[in-house]
């Protein structure tokens, strides 16, 4: 195959060489890849030089966190930007961490991040409930049901996300009644432009003990479970080990509860003059956020539950018809399980988008990571290391989501296949 | 075709002799009320839906003070873009409307519930919108449009059509590149005033339409960069193989308004910055705001769009690329007229849904303080006199999206079906 093996070319030494060498496949290969590893390199250094020379026209440092003379670690915040007083305040904070106007831009950045994940969790968890049940609907025999379900489903994928958190934000959340007129759930729960108010359980004296219950009930619940589940394995005959499992976690907590005098307390919010006295006030802010992230990502994940049962083959069905199933029993023991291994990769990406979605939190006033990058970079004046903060951020925050939805897919795929 | 819905509908035959009545009937007993657990389902969703049919149509009808809308229509549709210059967009539209019409003749089929949707769906934008000049240009955008879609008509079906076929994809190439030239030479190549055509600064653009060029831009260079992304992280040289993964699990991984701060912090930076590589001077660029936004746009969208497609390269038999290399074509020409036809057809409703996404994440870019549709609806509550008006504001613009991303996710299980995927 080589230039040199033709008769008609007889090409003086050196150029024959380099001809032999060019049409070598494997030779052009390397070639065309090492040219495009330069192209990048090149672009990518010319990329960082421009930025830096940028920046050093105007008296910054590209990562001034990176300590390139010290020691390990190499990072030290608390000489640049990220160790000085923050001066904005953040009124929502997440799993009890403190942040006062006094502190730091890191820590304000760490406060972001934890409201982040805690309306990420909260997020994920309703709307896979919501989206459950719309798929599910959707699939109903019910003509009326399915149709309403498929006009959610269509009306609020097709309209953006920040739309629809604006308008929760500004037009209903923003538009409540006042708190002396606040709207009244039952005497349990009020509306009003203050917020959300929730009734909220306080331990008392014996809360310490009960809770050792608790778990004592918990772990005889996984007992029972598994007792039962063998057993059924092994005798073919229904055991109902679930609905066991919650009845004696019910049981072993509910019976300690009452023993030791009910020791928790319901404390009931009421309506007050400016705020609500008692319970817990979510902010309009938080509560719209949540609303437009769970019904937005609802509709997808309905579309994905719905598209998932419907591609269990037909025979599944009907085998389990035959073998005289009920509906639910059909629904619960043949079909959902075939099809929770085609929802959750699905699912998982719905999960990212949510998180990543809640960054538009930076719409409705809700302190979150990007909220609070995007106050530091307009008061620091120090974007092009916040930015790169807040990419690090989300990547991570992703990449643990990643990881722990293939730890139940595994873990699922290992059951099936047991 | 009431009859048959209706039959499919309870998949039971029923003569068609029956009274209508009878047949309602049944239809109701098997659809609605088939056993006691459905028929208080279906009370407590009627009770429901009456509930929210109600609160609806009384905001609607009685509460909503429409004239927000109405007074600022020239906002939401162009945002400050100077009425002069009109003329401009309304020659790209009609542009746009014959080469629509004259693809749909090319290579759809005549099926009328599509436009029909659309047409309805927008009853309430013609109320509210059109009188005078833009009710002429509309209409002749329309006749455009039909012109175009019936000049068509004898090509389909006759020896040109392949031709025709080819000369329209040029069309639309040639069409967005001349459309786009201006805005992405004009930072060093054009005058600022006195050319051919005053300047629009893009500062000026606004509304709907910066939305539509937004989405337009970005779906149009999105695709084809996501293509090569997919074709480079399926390749067989390691190295592109690895630049492609890292790039694309990377952009997946942060989300879009991040990117688009990089792209208006950091890559702005860069592109400003007068430098030389290797002897070779190359020139700062100015670059306007909306130009970044579209980059961030595309950087995020090329990445999706490449999983997508990696999908359906995927799904390509093997069998096919050996066939394509036993007729003596090369690689490229493997990929190119084998492997990525299929594998794009396979994969149209990912496609179309990422084209949607797209459409609907350049509402984001307000936060680079541009003033797309959904910004005008945060601004035109501020105006005195409609203080407040908020949820009129909104609703109008959320029925805007609405319509636009409904009729493109119809317009791609119309595509399917004319292309004939599953079926072979």
């Amino acid at each position: 195959m080589t230039a040199s093996s033709r008769p008609e070319q007889r090409l003086p030494g050196a150029a024959a060489l380099l001809l032999t060498i060019l049409s070598d496949e494997r030779f052009r290969r390397y070639l065309f890849q090492a040219i495009f590893a330069a192209v990048v390199l090149v672009f990518g250094y010319v990329l960082i030089a421009n930025i830096q020379a940028e920046l050093e026209g105007i008296g910054l440092e590209i990562f001034p966190f990176v300590n390139t003379k010290g020691s390990f670690p190499f990072i030290d915040i608390s000489s640049d930007f990220l160790g000085q007083r923050a001066g904005f305040s953040i009124d929502q904070r997440s799993f009890g961490f403190d942040y006062t106007a006094n502190d730091s831009y890191f820590r304000a950045f760490l406060t972001g991040l934890l409201n982040t994940i805690q309306v990420s969790m909260i997020g994920i968890v309703i709307a896979t409930v919501l989206g459950v049940v719309v798929g599910v609907s959707r699939l109903s025999s019910n003509w009326l049901v399915s149709h309403v379900a498929m006009l959610y489903v269509e009306t609020f994928r097709n309209i953006p996300l920040v739309v629809q958190l604006i308008f929760w934000y500004v037009a209903v959340f923003l538009k409540a009644p006042k708190i002396g007129d606040s709207l009244d759930f039952f005497g349990i729960a009020f509306l009003s432009v203050r917020g959300l108010a929730l009734p909220e359980a306080h331990g008392t004296s014996g809360f310490g003990t009960w809770a050792i219950f608790v778990l004592l009930a918990i772990g005889a619940a996984i007992a029972v479970r598994y007792w039962l589940t063998r057993r059924q394995d092994e005798t073919g005959r229904p055991s109902y080990p679930w609905w066991s499992a919650a009845g004696t976690f019910v049981a072993i907590a509910g019976v300690s509860f009452l023993i030791l005098g009910t020791p928790m307390d319901i404390d009931s919010p009421e309506v007050g003059q400016f705020r609500y006295a008692g319970g817990m006030t979510i902010k309009p802010e938080f509560t719209a956020l949540v609303f437009g992230l769970t019904i937005y990502t609802a509709s997808f994940i309905a579309e994905i539950v719905r598209g998932s049962v419907l591609a269990i083959p037909k025979g599944q069905t009907e085998a389990a018809e035959a073998l005289g199933f009920s509906g639910s029993q059909r629904l619960r023991l043949v079909i959902l399980p075939q099809a929770m291994a085609i929802i959750i990769p699905p699912l998982t990406n719905q999960y990212l988008n949510l998180t990543k979605n809640s960054s538009l939190a930076v719409a409705v006033a809700y302190k979150d990571l990007f909220d609070v990058g995007n106050v530091t970079i307009n008061q620091a004046g120090q974007a092009v290391p916040m930015v790169a903060l807040l990419m690090a951020a989300y990547l991570s925050l992703s990449l643990t989501i990643s990881a722990i939805m293939n730890t139940i897919y595994g873990r699922l795929k290992w059951r099936s296949a047991r | 075709m009431e009859v048959s819905q209706i039959m499919t509908a309870a998949s039971r035959p029923i003569a068609p002799s029956l009274p209508p009545h009878v047949v309602a009937y049944r239809w109701t007993r098997a659809n609605l009320f088939s056993s006691p657990g459905n028929a208080v389902l279906t009370f407590v969703t009627v009770v429901i839906l009456g509930f929210a049919a109600y609160q609806g149509s009384s905001f609607v009808f009685a509460t909503a003070e429409w004239e927000i809308v109405e007074t600022n229509r020239g906002l939401f549709f162009t945002g400050r873009f100077p009425r002069d210059e009109f003329w401009r967009i309304w020659i790209a539209l009609h542009g746009i409307a014959a080469l629509s019409g004259l693809s749909w003749r090319l290579w759809g089929s005549l099926n009328l519930r599509l436009p029909l949707i659309f047409a309805a769906a927008c009853v309430p934008l013609y109320i509210l919108m059109l009188e005078g000049w833009p009710l002429l240009w509309t209409s002749t955008c329309i006749a455009t449009f039909g012109a175009a879609y019936f000049a068509a008509w004898p090509i389909r079906f006759s020896r040109f059509s392949e031709t025709a076929r080819n000369v329209t994809v040029g069309l639309w190439i040639l069409g967005f590149a001349a459309a786009m030239l201006p805005t992405a030479l004009y930072p060093s190549f054009l005058p600022g005033q006195g050319g051919l055509f005053s300047h629009v600064p893009d500062r000026q653009w606004g509304g709907l339409f910066l939305t539509m060029v937004l989405a337009g831009v970005g779906i149009g260079v999105a695709f084809p960069l996501g293509i090569l992304l997919a074709v480079g992280r399926a390749s067989t040289f390691p190295v592109i193989r690895i630049f492609c993964v890292a790039y694309i699990e990377l952009i997946r991984a942060v989300t879009l308004v991040t990117i688009l701060f990089m792209s208006f912090f950091i890559l702005r930076l860069a592109v400003r910055h007068e430098t030389s590589v290797l002897g070779i001077p190359i020139t700062g660029y100015e670059v306007s705001v909306v130009f970044m936004a579209m980059l961030g746009l595309i950087l995020f969208s090329a990445a999706y769009i490449a999983e997508i497609v990696r999908g359906g390269l995927q799904a390509v038999p093997r069998g096919q690329v050996e066939a394509g290399q036993a007729l003596g074509l090369g690689g490229v020409q493997v990929l190119a007229l084998i492997v990525l036809p299929q594998a794009l057809r396979a994969v149209i409703p990912a496609l179309v849904s990422q084209f949607i996404s797209l459409f609907k994440d350049t509402s984001l870019v307000f936060i680079l303080a541009l003033t797309d549709l959904l910004a005008i609806a945060r601004i035109a509550p501020a105006q005195p006199g409609f203080i407040g008006d908020h949820a009129e504001a909104l609703i109008f613009v959320a029925l805007i999206y609405w319509v636009v991303a409904f009729s493109m996710s119809r317009a791609s299980q119309q595509l399917e079906r004319n292309l004939g995927v599953g079926e072979r």
